[in-house]
């Protein structure tokens, strides 16, 4: 009889034990998770051709997302007072530590003329909310008057500033010669510092800029400055208006008093690291209808 | 019996291992660049049998279910040139404006490569061996991305006659290396080298030449 009893018993706490897990999991799986975006604020400018691509990079916690369907929300890109709708919108999801990063392309929208904005934003809509997400900085370029510039080497050169690698220079090597350099914009937001370019040198990526040049200031954006061409090497130090990390430029250059443009390059690849780029990290908005 | 079922026991523990189903570690993509350069110290396939043994000598000991882990190299800065993602040759006799999408897959993951017996172990050894010389070497790979994603950009470019244009990718890494012994009942199971390779930092670079 006592047998019996304990027999019943030990199956009741086990059949207890059992419902209760499955319980808690149906829960656990049902229970929402609180959506969350976050863009870390960059520098791409693009030059304007048909069919070329531009690409975003936004942080979730969300594996699988809403926003990640096109058949199912609009992308809406405004740089400035231009808003355009984005088409061929594709996604490609990576596992990021805790979070997921959303690889997201889109076509360059055609310009009229070279737009720039150092806070371009993203919305994107469905119908559940609309999400805005900031960009940081983005331009597209009309190069209509402008002559594709040939040289021989070009790559960006970084220092650590206030803990952060920065691109604070160019190297580049043109393949013909040139007497004045009058001017030379990297992209949308950067500035060459023209007055402190050194000439015949090939510079390491990696430096502290304050051992070539102990003024250097990143954010100090020079007046007009005409540089005398004694070489088709230089260092060309770069300062910032508005100080956000470059991923990808184009570079234009007036040289003898021709306008000159180097195409859109890939300066980093860098997948910038949410933990050390805490501070460029802005959060996406949600609006609900 | 209890004698004789203890042996068995002990014996299995020994063989069981050597027969299971052997995984090589990931070959991985660092080893193929055209060059790295560290401040100090050497990758794994430098190091001489001199001085893998000498290294090794630090994990040998009569041991019991236990992996034996010496550091070589703990977090070593080193600079890199990956192999050339692009180029082209103007062979004609007039200068060409070329437009190249370039692909370039971004990369931040801690890439682990074994050597000696290591590398032909049971792949539950490798991750063993994995997460004792991390903690060992003050190694981060929590983060590691399980895929990266591809970056791709059209770029546009003056070709001159007879000249020759690469896009190649450099970059700084962060190395850490050494040497692992893995026993079982009081038995070395394998042993070998391993390496930990993070990529820190990743730009490209063009370049052009007369040269072909």
């Amino acid at each position: 009889m006592k047998k019996i009893l304990t027999i019943i018993l030990f199956s009741i706490s086990c059949l207890a034990i059992l419902s209760f897990s499955i319980i808690f999991i149906i829960y656990a799986s049902n229970k929402k998770v609180k959506e969350e975006y976050f863009t870390i604020l960059e520098s791409k400018s693009y030059v304007y051709e048909e069919n070329r691509k531009m690409s975003f990079t936004i942080y979730s916690n969300k594996k699988n997302s809403l926003i990640l369907y096109p058949d199912k929300n609009i992308y809406n890109l405004t740089i400035d007072t231009y808003d355009v709708e984005l088409t061929d919108v594709e996604f490609d999801v990576n596992k990021y530590g805790n979070y997921y990063l959303y690889h997201m392309t889109a076509n360059m929208p055609e310009v009229p003329l070279t737009i720039e904005d150092s806070n371009a934003t993203l919305s994107i809509h469905n119908n559940k909310y609309t999400l805005k997400l900031n960009l940081g900085g983005l331009s597209i370029f009309d190069n209509n008057e402008y002559e594709l510039l040939s040289y021989k080497d070009l790559y960006g050169v970084y220092s650590e500033i206030d803990g952060i690698k920065e691109l604070v220079g160019i190297n580049l090597e043109l393949t013909n010669e040139y007497s004045y350099l009058t001017s030379l914009k990297l992209g949308g937001f950067s500035y060459g510092t023209l007055k402190y370019a050194i000439p015949n040198i090939k510079l390491p990526q990696d430096i502290d800029i304050l051992e070539y040049l102990p003024n250097y200031k990143i954010d100090k954006v020079e007046e007009e400055y005409t540089l005398a061409l004694t070489s088709t090497t230089y260092f060309i130090p770069i300062s910032y208006i508005d100080l956000k990390y470059t991923k990808v430029s184009y570079i234009i250059l007036i040289l003898d008093g021709h306008k000159y443009y180097i195409d859109q390059h890939q300066f980093s690849l860098k997948i910038l690291d949410y933990d050390i780029y805490k501070d460029y990290l802005i959060k996406g908005e949600f609006i609900y209808d | 019996m209890k004698k004789i079922l203890i042996l068995l026991f002990a014996i299995a523990f020994i063989i069981f291992p050597l027969t299971t189903v052997s995984v090589k570690a990931s070959s991985t993509e660092y080893l193929a660049y055209s060059e790295i350069i560290m401040s100090s110290g050497k990758l794994l396939r430098d190091f001489t049998k001199e001085e893998m043994d000498d290294a090794l000598k630090h994990t040998e000991g009569n041991y019991c279910f236990t992996i034996k882990i010496y550091p070589v190299n703990k977090n070593v800065r080193a600079t890199y040139i990956s192999q050339t993602v692009m180029s082209y040759y103007n062979t004609s006799g007039t200068d060409v404006t070329f437009t190249k999408l370039i692909e370039v897959e971004t990369n931040q993951k801690v890439s682990f490569n074994t050597g000696g017996s290591l590398s032909a172990s049971a792949s539950g050894n490798i991750k063993k061996v994995k997460a004792e010389a991390a903690a060992k070497g003050n190694v981060s790979y929590s983060k590691q991305q399980e895929k990266s994603y591809k970056e791709k950009l059209e770029e546009k470019f003056v070709i001159e006659a007879g000249s020759s244009i690469i896009v190649y990718l450099t970059g700084s890494l962060i190395i850490s290396n050494g040497v692992a012994s893995v026993y079982d009942f009081f038995y070395r199971l394998c042993y070998g080298g391993y390496e930990f390779v993070t990529i820190t930092e990743q730009y490209t670079r063009v370049v052009k030449s007369t040269e072909f």
